[in-house]
């Protein structure tokens, strides 16, 4: 079996270390930082601060969002 | 005497069946084998009137063991398969059909129902006798209907209707036999262990409905919005008014805007006032009864069915299995009427209608050709169970509505300038109810009167407040929704839709009543998407779905049909076969997470993002409720549950505390709160509410 996940037990995609779930949603916090970054004028590490503090953020971007805010600066 | 068997599809069917065609209503009954029959006279004639128990007959494949793929299928009797009462069922009909002169279908008129007595009568009738068998075709198990039906009945058995139903068993179960192998090689292949696993023809693409509805929620990120909260005091009232201007998506305008407004005036720039006709609904297919008995009751689409099927064999209300919103021409809706009239609650819709010169029912567009819409037959019993006389009453209520008048709708709306920017004042008043008296329908909100305005008038002090919202994901499908787009898409039958839904649930791909895919099921529909996305995708059951309709049309053999289908199978089944061991891995991870994540029973009332599942302590073994955010070290959420009893999630939030409402059956079934320092259902009472 390939490279798993840094956050599951899937197997990585192409060019990442994350599955294919969690790399859509790496991709949308992306996509979403702009509206944010826009709207409130916040730098990426406030905008995951603030979205996880909310319920309707995703399961599979919280961990992700969690597992950006784990790595050094 | 001559002497004719009759075949019903339920013993209640065919006691109902036995009774409308005795000449003095009363048919003798008689036991053999532990089944009862009935014999019946009429002019001359000796009816021996029996029952199957649904289908006596199976598909099977040849030859044993697990391996695939398996294309040659046999039908077999289902004692074969499983022992139970069905093989009595057919060693009475056996040796009633042996003094037999002659044979008529009187089951369901429907592909099932043709096929359950065709099967029947070919295992015990040698093909020339076959041919005469005759068939009653009715709607609905009340006397005259089946009286008519036997006046009427045609002397060969529906042979379009038939094969078509032969294809589709054959169909259904070669995808599901070779892809449930497949699934259950490789796990075995990778585990060493067997697991009871299974996917279909309709299964799968229902099953990646409920993925990619997984996947939007899972990977939503919200993102923010300004709405402006703008309120007008009009006579002591409080109005709302509705910003005209697109969405907000930045703060700096919104609270530009909310400044500049606050506290002004409003000033009338225009007034319109437009009248709007609401036609009265159609009556009911089967599709539409489940959608509004889910919307109003909380049933599931298969307790509706159920339901709605226990009414018909009570002879209340016509066949419920029917995709039909038309009421043909030859149905007296003023007998129908005159027998609800009896029921004290209707009396009044009822006279109202039976004093009209003409009655004619709304239609809907859909048709089917072997039933009408959902009807009362215009017959009542008493003793009905609440279920039933709750969804009878809904049946009932919804065919008087489809005749009733349209209900007329004033609507006001104002648009409203606020420091140059436009906001709209809506009122709703209903001018007629018509239909709406007899029905309230699904979607029209509420009244709200406004007070009299007038073009270019001034309203003083209007508060506006900018107000930061975030986008939502989409809402999970509940088992109607999921329902409704399966008609949408057209995969399933109306009969079969609600029990592909159920198998999900029983197979653990799904759970809840908000539906969850599980990890399994993940699992499962990813090895398909990889290794086999056709038969996730919808086209391909539309596609066969419509060759089936053409067997009943005679445009196509069966024989073609299954061998078309097998040809679009194979490719599939040799990728699955290649990736066996890769897909067995995959979903070995998913069972063992599976089987440690615990039974789902609501989201958790802390964290909000976590769900709390019901967790057994690996030292005491004792069961508690502990959030999945947990392991993530996000939440400690916990709480402790009855150590006896079966605990089942409700699929509610506590209209308390909002923590979840579970179920636990000991001895009697009562509803709980699983957090112990809530009130619900404690007043007066130990443990919870009963049931």
């Amino acid at each position: 079996m390939g490279e798993r996940c840094e956050i599951c037990p899937r197997p990585r995609v192409d060019g990442s270390q994350l599955c294919r779930y969690h790399q859509l949603a790496y991709n949308r916090l992306r996509k979403a930082f702009e509206s944010w970054r826009e709207a409130l004028d916040v730098d990426w590490r406030d905008f995951l601060e603030e979205v996880l503090k909310l319920p309707q953020l995703g399961e599979w971007a919280r961990e992700v969002a969690l597992n950006m805010l784990k790595q050094p600066q | 005497m001559k002497r004719i068997l009759v075949i019903c599809e339920k013993p209640m069917a065919a006691r109902r069946v036995a009774h409308a065609l005795d000449d003095g209503g009363a048919p003798r009954e008689e036991r053999k084998f532990g089944v009862s029959y009935f014999i019946s006279r009429r002019e001359g004639i000796e009816l021996m009137v029996v029952s199957a128990l649904g289908h006596l007959f199976t598909v099977a494949g040849k030859g044993r063991g697990l391996s695939y793929p398996i294309f040659e299928t046999r039908w077999i009797p289902v004692q074969e398969k499983t022992r139970g009462r069905a093989s009595h069922h057919l060693r009475l009909i056996e040796v009633l059909a042996r003094t037999a002169d002659e044979f008529v279908s009187a089951c369901d008129y429907d592909i099932e129902g043709s096929l359950i007595a065709y099967n029947i009568l070919a295992h015990i009738l040698p093909a020339e006798r076959l041919r005469d068998a005759g068939r009653m075709r009715f709607s609905s198990l009340t006397k005259e209907a089946l009286v008519e039906a036997w006046r009427t009945r045609s002397s060969t058995l529906d042979y379009p209707m038939i094969m078509a139903g032969k294809a589709r068993h054959e169909v259904d179960w070669i995808f599901g036999i070779n892809l449930s192998r497949a699934l259950m090689n490789s796990v075995k292949r990778a585990t060493g262990s067997h697991r009871s696993m299974s996917i279909g023809r309709v299964q799968g693409p229902t099953l990646n409905f409920v993925r990619e509805r997984e996947v939007e929620i899972r990977t939503f990120v919200p993102t923010p919005f300004w709405s402006l909260e703008a309120y007008a005091e009009l006579n002591g009232k409080r109005y709302r008014l509705e910003y005209e201007g697109p969405r907000i998506v930045n703060e700096r305008e919104a609270l530009e805007i909310a400044s500049k407004c606050d506290g002004g005036d409003g000033y009338v720039e225009m007034l319109s006032s437009e009248s709007r006709t609401v036609l009265p609904p159609p009556p009911f297919s089967l599709g539409d009864l489940q959608l509004e008995a889910h919307r109003l009751f909380g049933y599931s689409p298969a307790k509706t069915l159920k339901i709605a099927e226990s009414l018909y064999l009570k002879a209340l209300i016509s066949y419920p299995r029917t995709s039909s919103q038309r009421i043909p021409p030859s149905i007296d809706l003023r007998e129908i009427l005159g027998g609800l009239r009896l029921i004290k609650a209707y009396r009044g819709l009822t006279e109202e209608l039976l004093s009209r010169a003409h009655l004619r029912v709304r239609e809907g567009i859909r048709d089917d050709p072997a039933h009408p819409a959902i009807h009362p037959t215009g017959y009542y019993e008493k003793g009905l169970r609440p279920q039933e006389r709750g969804l009878f009453d809904l049946i009932c209520r919804r065919f008087m509505a489809s005749m009733g008048d349209p209900a007329h709708l004033l609507e006001t709306d104002a648009l409203i300038d606020v420091g140059g920017y436009h906001f709209h004042l809506r009122g709703r008043r209903t001018i007629d109810h018509g239909w709406m008296r007899m029905y309230t329908p699904p979607s029209e909100g509420g009244e709200e009167t406004l007070p009299p305005l007038e073009m270019g008038g001034i309203i003083r002090g209007i508060s506006v407040r900018a107000e930061r919202r975030t986008t939502r994901p989409p809402p999970r499908f509940d088992q109607a929704s999921l329902l409704k787009l399966m008609e949408r898409e057209e995969i399933g039958t109306k009969s079969t839709r609600s029990e592909i839904i159920e198998t999900l649930y029983k197979r653990g791909y799904i759970e809840g009543t908000s539906i969850r895919l599980t990890e399994l099921g993940l699992a499962v529909v990813d090895a398909l998407s990889q290794y086999c996305p056709e038969i996730l995708s919808p086209e391909l059951t539309r596609y066969l779905e419509k060759q089936l309709e053409r067997i009943q049309a005679s445009e196509v053999t069966p024989d073609q049909v299954v061998e078309e289908a097998v040809e679009r199978l194979k490719p599939s089944l040799f990728k699955l076969k290649e990736g066996e061991l890769q897909v067995g891995l995959e979903i070995s991870i998913a069972l063992r997470s599976s089987s440690q994540a615990g039974e789902y029973l609501g989201p958790c009332p802390k964290c909000k993002t976590g769900e709390m599942r019901i967790i057994r302590n690996m030292r005491t073994g004792k069961r508690f409720a502990g959030c999945s955010n947990y392991l993530r070290g996000i939440c400690s959420n916990s709480f402790p549950l009855p150590q006896r009893g079966e605990i089942k999630a409700c699929g509610e939030a506590c209209p308390i505390c909002g923590a979840p409402l579970i179920t636990l059956k000991r001895g009697k079934t009562y509803k709980l709160c699983i957090n112990q320092d809530c009130t619900f259902g404690k007043e007066g009472r130990k443990h919870g509410r009963k049931m």
